[in-house]
Formats: structure tokens, sequence, C-alpha cells
């Protein structure tokens, strides 16, 4: 990339972009119990969660959206997190993301794929896209 | 391209912004259709205004109030001759269009719509002009009727007249999209509305802007717009509407400046305008909605919409130029407002890379939802130009729009 686009290429980092190209946990579970729908009335952007309950317990989850990359970024990464953490306090990734992008929280080690989404922070107007996830997808 | 002796560059020695830069690089002013860019003349008018003529008006005997009281009705008389009528009683100063369409719509509500009446909308209209007469469909049992737009985005016009019932109470459409930029054949619509006793509310928001406007050929009954898109304020609009009309319709919002004799018993109401105006109105935008008119009247107009048509003619042709890229809205009459989508890409991230170029796009459902939904789109990415827009800044739209391909790969 050239220089100037180093601010883009900030926002828009690789993993942003892959995670774009190749959302993890996309598509219809198949034997989802329950559907989580986010809505961005600034912008149209639209996710759908489909969870898997069993005895009330979140065993699965996967996502469909019509948004932006950073908020199909966003939710891949905050599914993923889930699922390499078996949804085991998935309260505690979720806190843990969302202080991340309202900046409560400097960072998180880089090895995650979650602080490919720190830049948003610089872009007011693209938090909201990296929320929406988060905002939607709330632990119960 | 006709050719044309209007000259941007000399026109934009007049706006101060689009001298600044953004993130280092020029401003490339693309959002006409949200807002548009202020003259000098504007900005000054409200400086002077502020510094040296500040009074309230219609109540003072002392020479500012006087004065000010003055400029302020001759605004008036000028929007209704900009408007091309004769009559300054028919201007209603409001907030803006949105407000203008809520005053109508209200007024219908309270005195004129039924259980079982029709208010006839179209698929195209922007959320100012959907919103108000839903909530006067809920408060009286009216209900809400919808013209479809057809695929090319201009309006289903074979069936309009099935549309326009004994029912239907009022009309209220757009005159040129903000989303699609489509120029709806709003003379004819309006004929066929009053050849069966319809009166009929035109949103001009996006028309003022481009063209000049003739209300008594349009012969449309209400007419609405905002001084901001006009290159003139914020928290400024006009209604205008036919006398007998505003005569019919009650007040809007009570207090001061709309009365005759207030008495705990009963209350007498002024005259339109008068009646629909209460409280300080917002003077510094009418004194500057009273500039940006002065100011377009300075210009060839007719050059400058040449211009546009040129600017709109360059930009699809430097769009369509671009892989995978649509263009949203396709009608023959188009204003040089241009929606587009591109695959695989979401208008968001379209947006903030043309921004890192400088170039200010608009990207979302531009207040048009159930447009974009029939069309099954949740947002589009939109470049809308105005008179001071370039063909140098045509060309760097669609150079950004190549290098964002490559960058998103």
């Amino acid at each position: 990339m050239n220089d100037e686009n180093a601010h883009l290429t900030e926002l828009y980092q690789a993993t942003i972009l892959e995670h774009n190209k190749n959302p993890r946990h996309y598509g219809i579970l198949p034997d989802h119990t329950e559907v989580v729908e986010g809505f961005n009335p600034l912008c149209g952007d639209k996710i759908t969660f489909y969870l898997k309950r069993t005895d009330g317990k979140l065993k699965g989850a996967s996502f469909e959206c019509a948004a932006c990359a950073i908020c199909k970024a966003s939710a891949s990464i905050l599914l993923d997190e889930a699922f390499n953490k078996g949804f085991q306090n998935y309260k505690a990734t979720h806190a843990r993301g969302l202080a991340f992008l309202e900046g409560a929280e400097a960072g998180v080690s880089p090895e995650l794929a979650l602080s490919a989404l720190g830049a948003v922070r610089a872009f007011p107007a693209r938090v909201n896209c990296a929320r929406l996830a988060w905002d939607t997808l709330k632990p119960n | 391209m006709e050719h044309t002796k209007f000259d941007p560059n000399r026109i934009r020695a007049d706006f101060p912004i689009l001298h600044r830069e953004v993130g280092g690089r020029p401003l490339i002013y693309l959002d006409n259709a949200a807002t548009a860019q202020k003259p000098k003349e504007v900005i000054d008018a409200i400086n002077q205004y502020y510094a040296y003529e500040n009074a309230n008006i219609h109540r003072g005997v002392h020479y500012l109030s006087e004065q000010l009281t003055e400029d302020y009705e001759q605004v008036r008389a000028h929007v209704a001759k900009f408007l091309g009528s004769e009559d300054p009683a028919e201007v209603v100063f409001t907030r803006g269009a949105t407000e203008s369409i809520n005053l109508v719509a209200e007024g219908f509500a309270k005195s004129i719509l039924k259980d079982g009446d029709e208010i006839l909308i179209t698929q195209m209209e922007h959320h100012a002009n959907i919103v108000p007469w839903q909530m006067a469909a809920e408060q009286t049992g009216a209900k809400l009727k919808i013209l479809p737009v057809l695929p090319d985005g201009s309006l289903d016009m074979e069936a309009l007249p099935d549309f326009l019932t004994e029912r239907t109470r009022i009309l209220a459409f757009v005159h040129t999209s903000n989303t699609l930029g489509t120029i709806n054949p709003a003379k004819e619509m309006i004929a066929m509305a009053h050849a069966k006793n319809i009166p009929v509310l035109l949103d001009g928001a996006q028309l003022v802007p481009h063209a000049p406007v003739d209300l008594i050929d349009l012969d449309c009954d209400f007419f609405v717009f905002s001084g901001h898109k006009l290159f003139g304020p914020t928290g400024i609009g006009v209604l205008w509407g036919k006398r007998e009309w505003l005569e019919r319709l009650p007040p809007y919002q009570g207090g001061g400046d709309m009365i005759e004799v207030v008495d705990f018993e009963g209350t007498t109401f002024k005259e339109p305008p008068g009646k629909f105006e209460a409280g300080t109105p917002h003077i510094a935008g009418v004194i500057g909605l009273g500039a940006a008119i002065d100011y377009l009247e300075t210009m060839d107009r007719a050059g400058a919409l040449v211009h546009e048509q040129n600017l709109l003619e360059a930009a699809t042709a430097a769009l369509e130029a671009v892989p995978d890229l649509s263009i949203f809205g396709t009608a023959t009459q188009k204003a040089s407002v241009l929606s587009f989508l591109i695959e695989g890409m979401h208008p968001h991230d379209i947006g903030t890379f043309l921004n890192a170029d400088g170039i200010a796009i608009r990207t979302g459902h531009h207040c048009t939802q159930p447009l974009l939904k029939a069309f099954g789109h949740a947002a589009t990415a939109r470049a809308s130009f105005a008179f001071y827009n370039t063909i140098e800044e045509v060309e760097h739209l669609g150079i950004a729009l190549h290098k964002m391909r490559r960058f998103f790969g």
C-alpha cells in the first residue's frame, strides 16, 4: 500500500478485509432456536444472529448481514471469539470487546482479531458500524 | 454535451468553504442534495443582521424593529416572486420542508380527513413526505395509498388514474427525487388530480436548487422547500399555499404573533400567513434566505442548469466505466443526483474511501427507506452536484472509484 492510503489501511486492516471477504459463522444456523435482529437506522445496516440455546445456555451462533465491511468483520470477529471460548462466559467476551470499541480499554492483545477493530475509534462516524454486532448480540 | 458559457470557477470564488482542505486534500463537495454550501453573500447578510440590525419584528415602534419588519416582509414578497407567484400572503415561513409538510398534514388531519378517506403519496417519497401523512392517517382513520415506482426509477404514470379515487383527499409527491434524481411530470400529475378535484402538495426541496419554479404554471395547491438546500441557512423553509387553502386550514402552533385578540374566553387568529407563524420567527434565517435568492438571481440560472446536466452526463459516463457499478435511477428526466451501488462493496465503505480523497458523498438510505426496500437495497452511495461543481471534480470521483476497486481487490 502506498502512503496516501495510510489511514485507510489503518481502518481497513488486512484482518478486517479478510473477515469481510470470508466472514466466519456466516449464514443461517440450521438448528437455531432463536433469531436476534439489529438495525442501524442511521445507515440502514441490518444484522441477524441465529442462536442455538440448550437449557438456556448459548451453544452455537451464526449471522447474516446487509452491512459494510466494518460491521460484517466485527460480527465475524465477535462470533469467532465466542466460538474460540466455546461460548464460555460470553458476557466477559462481549464486555471486553465493547470496552475496547468504546475506548474504555486502551488495547487488547495484538494477536486477537479484535485488535484490528481498534482503528475504528478514530473514525467517529464508523464506530456504530463496529458496535452493531455488540449492541445486537447482548449477553442475557 | 451542450455548450454553456457558465463558468463554475467564477462561481466557486463566492463560496468560502469550497477553498478549504479535508485531510490535506482539496474538498470535493458532492453532497449537495443533503445540503448546499453558502455563498459569502448569505454569510455576510446573517452577520450584518446580528451585528447591526437585530431587533424583534411585527411589534416594535422603534427604528430597528420597524426596519427589520420591513426587511423580513420584503423577503416574503421576494420568495413569492421567486416561486412565480404574486401574493406574499401565500408564503409561510417554517423551519424547513419537513415542517411545511407537517403543517399541511396536521391541518388536513384536524379539518379535512375522515375515516376511509385516502391520502396518495408515491413510493419514492422522502420520509418527510411519508411520516406526517402516516400520522395524519392514524389520527383520522384515513388510508395511505402508494403510487409505485417503475424499475427505471420513474413513477408508474399509467397506474395514477386508478389511484386518484373519489376518496382521495390529497396527492402529495416529490418533484425531484433526492435518491433517484428522477424529475417527475409534476404539471401533468397535478392536472390529473385537479380533474378529480384533488388538491396537490408538491415537495420542491430538490427542485429549487436546480431550476426556476413557476407555481402559477404548475398550479399545485401547496409547495414546500428548505432554505439550506437553496444555498441559504438551515432552520428556515417555506410553505407556499394557495390563499383559499391557507384560509381553510386551521392554525398550526399557538402563541404570540399569530393572534389578533387573546382572551381567556377565546382567541381570534391572524389571516394567513400570520396564523401559521407563532412566536418570534427565525429572523436570521429569513434574512439569509433572502440573500440566497438575491444571489441566485444574479446568476445565469439557465446556464447553471446546462452545466449541471453536463456534470450529470459526465458523472454517469465516469461511473459506468467502473467495474461492477450500477446506477440506481435511470429515468430519462433526471436532476444532477446520482445514486450508485458497487457489487460486493457496501456504500459506507465507498463513502469512507472517497472521504480519504477529500470527496464528500452521501451513503445510506437517504431518508427513503421504503423506496430502497422495494428495490432490495439497504443503502446506496450518492453523489449530488451543484452548479459550483466542476468536470475536474467528476474526473476525480471516477479516478478515486477505480483506485478503491483496486484497494478492496
